[in-house]
């Protein structure tokens, strides 16, 4: 019996848990520092126009985007142009709702200036634009401006655009 | 007396210059409501309307911009035919200028007007391309001016004489949506 009890004796220790919280935090402050808010995924094609005469948007958290633009997954969408409200497709009736709860968002001194920013793709008919703003409109959203890349020279600017 | 005293208090004071006010504001409305709803002289009216600029009309479709009429193919073109007409000062009252005095251009570029009729059919890149166009004469002009008064650039400008360049010429440019069939065309 003794004999027995001598090797229960030497069977080794568990592994010490002391340490385990310390890497839990470790990790956890790890993957909150690293990681960032996350941009919209586009679910509609983006080939802006080209303009010169630009200028920064000056208050990004008071803009809010809409997304016109062909559906990138036209088995499911179909190839008309649609647009995008944050991360889902919609229709044009459902933006003056998104435009009241987006600026809900914002503090209440600075709600007048809320700007609404249209991102449109260049194939897009001016027929669904003209949509959207009479639908802002309705909302009080009167600060609205279009979304272009910067253009190299008024040649390409011309030739880019010609092309649609 | 003693109730006569209490006129020249101070709040008395002021409820009797509040009501005051109350009926100056309602005899005015009342005389401004009758004289709008006699209109004097209906033709003196309509000549007053003549009398102002006739707005710069650029008709936008498919394959062609119209500018008052004329059918342009280089969309460059835009930009001088509304600099053209917003410098244009047919009423000879504008001092910063230097426009040919036309008809047809704007009488001063405090009223000059640009109307922008744009076909539902025509791509929004056509569209960014004619508002690049419009904005881009604005901005020519008052950088002219900015460099001719404050020999400096717009953009360096301070606000308030920045504010007094954008008042010299003022951008009024309004946008109408049609049908595609409604559009003239040149011809």
């Amino acid at each position: 019996m003794s004999h027995i009890k001598k090797k229960k004796t030497k069977e080794t220790p568990a592994v010490s848990t002391a340490s385990l919280p310390d890497i839990v935090f470790m990790l956890l402050f790890f993957f909150m520092v690293a990681t960032t808010m996350r941009e919209v995924t586009l679910k509609v094609s983006q080939d802006k126009p080209q303009a010169t005469q630009i200028t920064k948007v000056e208050r990004k958290d008071l803009t809010a985007y809409i997304y016109v633009g062909k559906p990138l997954n036209e088995v499911l969408y179909g190839s008309e142009p649609r647009i995008q409200l944050d991360q889902q497709l919609a229709t044009v009736d459902e933006i003056q709702e998104w435009v009241v709860s987006t600026r809900s968002e914002i503090n209440e001194k600075e709600r007048t200036k809320f700007t609404v920013s249209i991102k449109a793709d260049g194939m897009v008919k001016m027929g669904l634009i003209q949509d959207i703003k009479e639908q802002l409109q309705e909302a009080q959203a009167y600060i609205v401006n279009y979304s272009t890349i910067r253009a190299t020279s008024d040649e390409n600017m011309f030739e880019g655009n010609l092309q649609r | 007396m003693k109730g006569l005293g209490y006129i020249f208090t101070y709040q008395a004071k002021a409820i009797l210059l509040a009501l005051l006010m109350c009926a100056l504001l309602v005899g005015f409305q009342l005389l401004w409501f009758q004289s709008e709803k006699l209109p004097s002289n209906p033709e003196k009216s309509t000549l007053k309307l003549y009398q102002t600029s006739s707005p710069l009309l650029i008709v936008v479709s498919a394959n062609e911009v119209v500018i008052n009429g004329k059918s342009i193919k280089n969309l460059a073109d835009v930009k001088a035919a509304v600099i053209t007409y917003v410098d244009n000062n047919g009423s000879g009252k504008c001092s910063y200028c230097d426009g040919e005095k036309t008809e047809e251009g704007a009488r001063h570029p405090k009223e000059a007007r640009v109307q922008i009729v744009i076909s539902t059919g025509v791509h929004y890149g056509r569209f960014a391309s004619i508002q690049n166009e419009v904005n881009a004469a604005y901005r020519t002009l008052r950088e002219n001016y900015s460099v001719k008064f404050f020999n400096q650039s717009f953009d360096r400008l301070d606000g308030k004489q920045q504010l007094i360049v954008t008042r010299s010429y003022p951008k009024a440019v309004q946008f109408e949506h049609v049908e595609p069939e409604w559009v003239l065309t040149s011809d």
